[in-house]
Order: C-alpha cells, then structure tokens, then sequence
C-alpha cells in the first residue's frame, strides 16, 4: 500500500508545487453530505426542515432559480424536432429540505443540474413555483387555494421542460436531478406539440 | 491522533457518522479535486460534478472496498472511471492511451506559457502521468493500476511529458 509516507522522491519540485493549486469550492462539502444524508448513508440531522419553511427564503432567490430563462441556451437546433417532456417536481412529507442556513447550496444545485443540462442544449424552460395559486375542482371554475396542491401526492414546488429522444432519456434526466436525492418526486409527461 | 482512514470509513458505515464522513472529505478531496480540474480542464464547470459522483459512488461500495490499497488511490480510481465515462461522452482522448506523437497538440517549444497551462496542454495519457506522479505523488505501481497500464508505459508517459514540458519551459524548469 503506497501513501503519503512512501511518495515518489524523484518529484521535481515546481510540479510538486502545484499541490498548492485549485482548491474544491466550500459549497461542495455540503453538496456531497447533503446527498448521502438523502440516501440514508449519513445519519440525518435532527435539525433538518421541510423545504417549505424556508419557501420565503428561496423565493427571495427566485431570481436565480429562473434557470432556464437565465442560463440556458437557446434549444437545441433540432429540439422542434425532439419530444418535449415536462417534469413537474412535488414534494410532501418525505422530502428532505436543507439545513438552516443551507438554503442557498439547494438554489445552488439545482441551478448547477440545469446549467449542465442547458449545456447540453437539453432545457428548454424551468422555474421554481412559489407558494400561492392553488388548483380547480369539478364543482366549478373557482380557484382552491391549498397547501397540498395535488391532494396525496404533495405540492408541485417546480418544472423543467426539457427535450429528450425518448420516455426512457427523459426518465434518465429526470434521475439525474438532484431533486430525487433529497426524496422529491419527479412526474414526468410529454408535451405535444403547441 | 488523527484517525486512520479505516477507522473513519468504520464508522461511517457502521453508524453513519457524519463527522467521520467529514474527516475523510477534507483529507482527500483536495486531491480529488486538484486531479479532476487538471485532468479534464473543469470543462463545462464539471470538476465538482466528477468529486461529487465519486464520493457518492465510493459511499455505494465501501463493502467492496477490501484495503488492498490506499484509500486515496481507491477513491482516485473511481473518479478516473467517471473522467474515463466523461471523455467517451466528448469523444476525446482516454486517459490511459499510450500517445506517442504530440507535435500536433502541443504548443512550439517557444510559447510562453506557465507550468499550469503547459500541463494542461499535454495530451491525455502524458498529463494523467505528470498530475498523478509528479504532482499528487502516486507512484508508478498505483499509475499502472488506476490507469490500466504497465508500470513501463506510466514510467515512459512520465519521461516523455517531463521532455516536452522540460522543452517548452526552459529555463524555468526545476529538477530539484
């Protein structure tokens, strides 16, 4: 077994130095604790709280969440062509918000999962839904305000539009959220064409 | 007494102890990151991406994981695969491909260029040697082993990039 006690000694020093070079950004640490937290692989903090308690706070930071109309490209040139899904992002009981004080790191990984997707010129649109509005019954066309918008399914807090070849590629985006690590759930439904 | 990785990783996964997941983070995320940015130029920003997945996928298989090196190197063979799966998805060069003629992706011996941006020109398989060698200190046994090459390769990748940064750089080069 080889580790720091038993490095090469031929190292030429100006490399050597470079040891001293980038160092990972703050924010990842929590990223990453957050995400095992979420998969059960770290204990969970007592002093966790549902994402909602702190929905004042993150739509303060709407303005950044606004990804796809802030940060994404244009659509791909052949995303006409391409199915469009929509994924709608709920969440109930089980969804696990962020720390206190750690509200801005959720902003920040979610704004970091749909930047790569509108790298990939895969995100046509998303936006985080703030508290209000609420949902029409069968009674008539007056609006129901209510905490659970969806009843037993939770409150939809989000959407992306993104284009994907396929249901199973859509699927495949959809997993890659990281709403899903903090126990969301992503309905995922194909657009026709408008 | 710091703790020994074992000991850290024990409690991890015995308990899920998030103060030992902590210690293990800072001691070898450094690395990690260092070796992430440098091996694929944190292109599209994904640096942290590649240290993320690996320690999410590290966390998947600390049970698999039988100590037969350290955990550093372990960890660092994980995040190599990840850049592997990356550079297939860019279509480039694989880490560990044996590259014998760099004249055309390598700046003229009179560019002037610092020690950082210089690595970072050399093709995949010299910078994996120089990073992993000369600047994370791995040795050539633990090259060999992350990259999927002989011990011979890692050792002639590493003399030929020394050349070409020896060449480009002259005489701001230090042997010492």
């Amino acid at each position: 077994m080889t580790d720091s006690t038993d490095r090469p000694k031929d190292r030429p020093e100006s490399l050597e130095r470079l040891q001293d070079g980038p160092m990972p950004p703050a924010r990842l640490e929590a990223r990453i604790t957050d995400a095992l937290r979420a998969r059960g692989v770290l204990r969970p903090s007592p002093r966790r709280i549902p994402l909602w308690h702190t929905a004042a706070l993150l739509a303060a930071s709407a303005g950044a969440f606004f990804l796809g109309r802030l940060t994404a490209p244009s659509p791909a040139t052949d995303a006409v062509s391409t199915p469009r899904w929509m994924l709608l992002l709920y969440e109930d009981d089980q969804f696990e918000g962020p720390a206190p004080g750690r509200e801005a790191d959720y902003v920040a990984e979610y704004r970091r999962w749909a930047q790569t997707l509108g790298r990939q010129g895969a995100l046509v649109d998303g936006a985080e839904l703030v508290p209000g509005g609420g949902w029409l019954d069968s009674a008539g066309a007056e609006l129901v305000e209510s905490e659970r918008e969806v009843p037993g399914a939770g409150r939809i807090t989000g959407y992306f539009v993104i284009t994907a070849p396929n249901a199973d590629s859509a699927a495949a985006v959809a997993a890659s959220s990281p709403h899903l690590l903090h126990r969301g759930r992503i309905a995922i439904k194909p657009l026709g064409a408008s | 007494m710091d703790q020994s990785d074992r000991e850290l990783v024990t409690r991890v996964v015995a308990t899920g102890d998030e103060a030992a997941f902590r210690a293990l983070y800072q001691r070898h995320t450094p690395t990690l990151y260092r070796t992430a940015v440098r091996l694929t130029d944190d292109r599209d920003g994904t640096a942290e991406d590649f240290v993320h997945d690996t320690w999410i996928r590290a966390s998947e298989r600390w049970a698999e994981f039988e100590w037969r090196s350290s955990l550093r190197t372990w960890l660092t063979g994980i995040l190599l695969n990840r850049v592997r799966e990356a550079r297939r998805r860019w279509a480039r060069q694989p880490t560990d491909e044996l590259v014998t003629d760099i004249s055309t992706d390598c700046p003229e011996p009179d560019d002037r260029l610092d020690l950082e941006a210089a690595v970072a020109k050399l093709p995949a398989g010299y910078r994996s040697a120089i990073v992993l060698h000369d600047v994370e200190g791995f040795s050539h046994e633990e090259i060999a082993s992350l990259c999927s090459i002989d011990v011979g390769t890692s050792k002639s990748q590493l003399s030929r990039a020394r050349r070409a940064l020896r060449r480009w750089l002259e005489p701001r080069w230090s042997t010492t």
